[in-house]
């Protein structure tokens, strides 16, 4: 039935972007600018004794350098915490520093000037007397720590954030058969997306408008944040363009400090500014991902039954709490921790915790990725221990697929799944039984090979909105989407999500083509614009087309029932009975469909108004908002096979295969695209990725030299297959699919080394697995000899 | 960042001591130092150009030295900054009578932040001992130069009556300090019983990529600043 909806259409954004004609902040020409540079703090914590710029200032070519007194002197306000669950201590976050510096990277003077080489070159003659201040690292090490991160915070904790019955978990555990105890650390990760972070603004002086282009995930949310918190310009004397965007992966979320410098300094020289980050810049100031300490146990019985998982985790928020920061350990982390399995007792508690480092937050899969590894680390000792195969202990406490939708004892209520379907095709696309054979015969010969399981759980579409807010959250997180259709017959769809990579004006453009029957050329997507777009939420947690996208279908619902009344009034014939061709968007009455109406048609005789049913409005435009019932709850079966060269410690995927369910698929080359391109970023943070800091305070990975990003030569194409049960809640049955990969592939693969360093009885080690790491325990396991 | 060694120069205790507190000999025997005077007592005023992998840009320091112990041992504080970052560190030398040569012992620690620690930091300790090293072989060439011009000097004054100028002594080029970076990154890499097999090949390489990479540094600056001129503005 479906025209276009399922098929693997190539996305009709891509062109412009492989020649070059993407649209990026960074190369927006506008008349008379100046050049935005900002200088950041080499220490990582320390009092600013005096700043001296009367250097900088008489460079030719400076127009202005401001601080963060200046800042604070035209009454800009901090930058807001935006998921506050009770009890929280939000410290302030100026958008440059007033009195003290608390990272390496926070900014401290900002230059605007005629070019961006004076605006450097400036920099250098900035004199800032710091005194520095003993540093707090390690999100931990942080409660411990007598020096403050903020004064107005003891011991460094921002938030507790427990959930689940502590005591009756710690009796199941007390007296269980067997419980297995790790101490895990999620390594601190630093996003890269392609493009940098950059922003521009023009103030218009004779309208007393703002307009501010920025590399956001939500256009909407920003403008909102500047309105009421930071820059204080009255929202409906405010626009955010998010133009094209290169990847954000969460780290574009965030309402960042410049973002206010910017429009603040267009506004204070009278001439539009702009700013684009450099790389370094990135690495110090982009919010971080992840950063985790946890101690966990599972209690299990004798045959590999859970019992109970109790788990405590400590998570490093960075210096400053980004806008969503705490959400992702509480809300996104803690609820996730039931996986897929019926364990019966579970009970989760996270201290979010300050340090001099950058701050961290949301990044692709956020929360989950963490919670996963937990979990599917501890099943696998416990397998391990227990003798078990990885997938018979697995098999063993899925919630079995007719007790959907599930309640877990974690809050959240699963809408649907079959986990034993899942798994059987992963085995089967695996070769599972084979492959574990290999294995055997491999191990024999001497070779270190691990085969890795994971089934994981994800939360995404966020979300009802009722449920978010409850937790913590400062706005609900429905969506909106209008059709707009125009006199010819073409057709603008306005959405509230934004697409920075995931290929919205594709799969949206294949949903309004089926739910009118148009072509998708009669299609044009528009998103990112808060001066064209109606108010929407954006683009993260893998909820753009189960949200959004179900936004769209309503709005096309409502025009189509439209149509259909038009049709109905000038043929004459009772609205019941007619039809609506969705492969032709022909309308007729049942039975003839000889004397149909094309969409056409019926679009132009809307402008003519003269033939209207009596009492319609002359508008074919609909808008509809769009709040899910509930999450959605994609589930994948991933399986790795590695080798480990026992000489070098080297890591090599062999093979890797997942099995997703997504739910249903709009464009399954989109999605497979996005499940690959999830698992290349799990395999980085599981193998090279880590943000390090060392006991100063200094970021010590602060280049693509020193992060060790993924690369396709240490790769394997996924071999990847789905298994689809709709979401019964929403009206495409879709799931998400931005975050999958990601969320599975880190432990997949974690698993899988471990699984090939058993036979020398290492039990675990944590990420990232480098050479030199899996080097080094290999030699200790050998009792310090090769 | 931990800094430690000994350094044996074919000179009585005196001469080296000297050498050691005069502004003139270190500056000119520092790769990179563009400036050194003396501001005050045992207070030294600095302007240091350094390039550790990528990072590359002037320091302004400030050196003071304490504990001074003639002509056997001092204290030394250094405190420096820059585009790059920063750098503070305190270090001890002391000098030992050998008979006609003397040994130098010398540790430090430094503290470094900013760009310099976030992305150079694994050449920095290699660049450190370069730095040290090539600058105590300058030292020592100096002051055998300034042993040599004073021999000849005590018998020309008998027959001139004039002194002669100190005989000028190379300070290494930048090729040449990144030789000794590379030399200490195989130090610091190979062990070593493997490395004479490995050392030649290994130096050539690391060499030829230093230098390949100021190249390419050039013109990737080059292109990067002609695309800046056309995109916008």
């Amino acid at each position: 039935m479906a025209k276009d909806v399922g098929k693997a259409i190539k996305r009709v954004e891509d062109p412009r972007f492989i020649q070059g004609r993407g649209k990026y902040v960074a190369n927006l020409k506008l008349p008379d600018l100046v050049h935005v540079a900002i200088l950041r703090s080499p220490h990582a914590h320390a009092k600013i004794k005096s700043i001296n710029a009367e250097a900088a200032k008489a460079l030719p070519g400076v127009v202005g350098v401001f601080t963060g007194e200046d800042l604070k002197a035209s009454g800009v306000g901090d930058l807001p915490c935006g998921f506050n669950p009770p009890g929280i201590k939000v410290p302030g976050r100026p958008s440059l520093a007033v009195g003290k510096v608390r990272h390496v990277g926070d900014g401290v003077v900002a230059v605007a000037a005629e070019s961006p080489y004076i605006a450097y070159d400036a920099l250098g003659l900035i004199e800032v007397d710091y005194e520095p201040l003993p540093a707090v690292v390690g999100a931990k090490a942080a409660m411990e720590s007598s020096t403050l991160v903020h004064d107005d915070l003891p011991n460094n904790l921002s938030f507790t954030w427990p959930l689940g019955d502590k005591e009756a978990c710690e009796k199941a555990i007390a007296e269980a058969d067997h419980v297995v105890e790790l101490d895990l650390i999620n390594q601190r990760l630093i996003p890269n997306a392609m493009e940098p972070r950059a922003c521009a603004a023009q103030w218009d002086a004779s309208m007393e408008e703002m307009t501010i282009w920025t590399t956001s995930q939500n256009p909407h949310i920003i403008r909102m944040l500047l309105s009421v918190a930071t820059l204080r310009i009255p929202e409906n004397k405010l626009r955010v363009i998010s133009p094209d965007v290169g990847g954000g992966f969460g780290s574009k979320i965030f309402h960042y400090p410049e973002e206010v410098i910017v429009p603040w300094i267009a506004q204070q020289v009278g001439r539009p500014a702009k700013w684009v980050s450099t790389r370094t810049e990135a690495m110090q100031s982009d919010a971080h991902g992840r950063a985790h300490v946890t101690h966990c146990k599972l209690a299990l019985k004798k045959d590999g039954t859970f019992t109970a998982l109790l788990v405590e985790t400590w998570a490093d928020m960075g210096a400053y709490l980004s806008l969503f920061a705490p959400m992702i350990p509480s809300a996104l982390y803690i609820t996730l921790l039931a996986g897929l399995y019926k364990t019966p007792i579970i009970y989760g508690i996270t201290y979010g915790t300050m340090t001099n480092t950058v701050p961290v937050d949301a990044y692709r899969g956020a929360g989950r990725p963490e919670a996963s590894y937990v979990l599917e680390r501890l099943i696998d000792v416990a397998a391990q221990e227990l003798g078990m195969d990885p997938i018979e202990i697995r098999r063993k406490n899925f919630i079995p697929a007719n007790e959907f939708p599930y309640q877990t004892p974690v809050a959240l209520m699963y809408d649907s799944g079959n986990y034993e379907q899942l798994f059987d095709a992963a085995e089967k696309l695996a070769g599972y039984k084979a492959m574990r054979q290999a294995q055997a015969q491999a191990r024999q010969a001497g070779k270190l090979v691990g085969v890795g399981v994971s089934g994981c759980i994800e939360v995404s579409g966020p979300a009802p909105s009722k449920a978010v807010v409850g937790l913590g959250a400062g706005v609900g997180l429905w969506e909106s989407g209008a059709i707009r259709v125009h006199p010819s017959g073409k057709v603008t769809v306005l959405t509230g999500s934004h697409t920075h990579g995931q290929g919205h004006e594709t799969t949206f453009a294949q949903i309004v083509a089926d739910e009118l029957g148009l072509p998708m050329e009669d299609i044009e997507i528009v998103h990112g614009d808060t001066g064209r777009t109606p108010f929407g939420l954006g683009t993260y947690g893998s909820r753009s087309t189960s949200v959004g996208g179900s936004a769209l279908v309503r709005s096309a619902e409502k025009i189509r029932a439209k149509l259909i009344k038009i049709a109905a009034h000038q043929l004459e014939a009772a609205e019941e009975d007619m039809v609506y061709d969705r492969e032709t968007a022909k309308i007729y009455v049942k039975g003839s469909p000889d004397k149909a109406k094309a969409f056409a048609e019926l679009a132009y005789a809307v402008v003519t108004a003269d033939n209207l049913p009596e009492g319609m409005e002359p508008s074919l435009e609909e808008t509809a908002f769009y709040d899910p019932s509930n999450f959605t709850f994609p589930n994948s079966a991933h399986i790795a096979q590695v080798e480990v060269d026992r000489d070098t410690g080297e890591v090599t995927i062999q093979r890797y295969v997942a099995v997703d369910d997504v739910g249903k698929v709009i464009n399954p080359m989109i999605v497979e695209g996005q499940i690959q391109g999830g698992i290349v970023q799990g395999v980085g943070q599981a193998l090279w990725e880590h943000g390090v800091y060392n006991e100063d305070g200094q970021l010590l990975s602060g280049s693509l030299m020193d992060y060790a990003m993924p690369r396709a030569d240490r790769l394997v194409t996924a071999e990847v297959g789905r298994v689809e049960t709709p979401s019964p809640h929403n009206p495409l049955g879709v799931k998400g699919a931005g975050e999958m990969g990601t969320i599975a592939a880190t432990v997949t693969v974690a698993n899988a080394v471990m699984d090939a360093l058993a036979p020398l009885g290492i039990k675990h080690l944590d990420m990232p697995l480098t050479a030199e790491k899996i080097y080094h325990a290999i030699k200790s396991a050998n009792g310090g000899g090769n | 960042m931990k800094l430690e060694g000994t350094y044996t120069f074919e000179a009585p205790r005196e001469v080296v001591w000297e050498a050691l507190l005069d502004p003139n000999v270190l500056a000119s025997v520092m790769p990179g130092c563009e400036r050194l005077e003396q501001v005050g007592d045992n207070e030294y005023k600095g302007a240091l150009k350094i390039r550790v992998g990528p990072v590359q840009g002037a320091f302004e320091g400030l050196v003071n030295l304490s504990d001074i112990n003639t002509p056997e041992s001092y204290r030394m504080q250094v405190d420096g900054k820059g585009a790059p970052g920063f750098m503070k560190g305190v270090g001890e030398v002391r000098l030992e009578d050998q008979g006609a040569s003397t040994l130098m012992r010398y540790s430090g620690e430094a503290q470094v932040g900013g760009r310099i620690a976030s992305v150079g930091q694994r050449l920095l300790d290699s660049s450190a001992k370069a730095l040290t090293r090539q600058s105590l072989d300058g030292l020592h060439e100096q002051i055998k130069a300034r042993l040599q011009a004073n021999a000849t000097h005590h018998a020309e004054e008998a027959l001139l009556g004039e002194p002669s100028p100190p005989s000028p002594v190379a300070v290494p080029s930048q090729t040449e300090f990144a030789l000794g970076v590379a030399k200490h990154l195989v130090d610091d890499l190979v062990p070593a019983p493997q490395r004479p097999k490995l050392v030649a090949g290994a130096l050539v390489f690391l060499a030829s990529l230093v230098v390949l990479n100021w190249w390419m540094n050039a013109i990737a600056r080059k292109v990067a600043r002609e695309v800046w001129e056309r995109r916008d503005y």
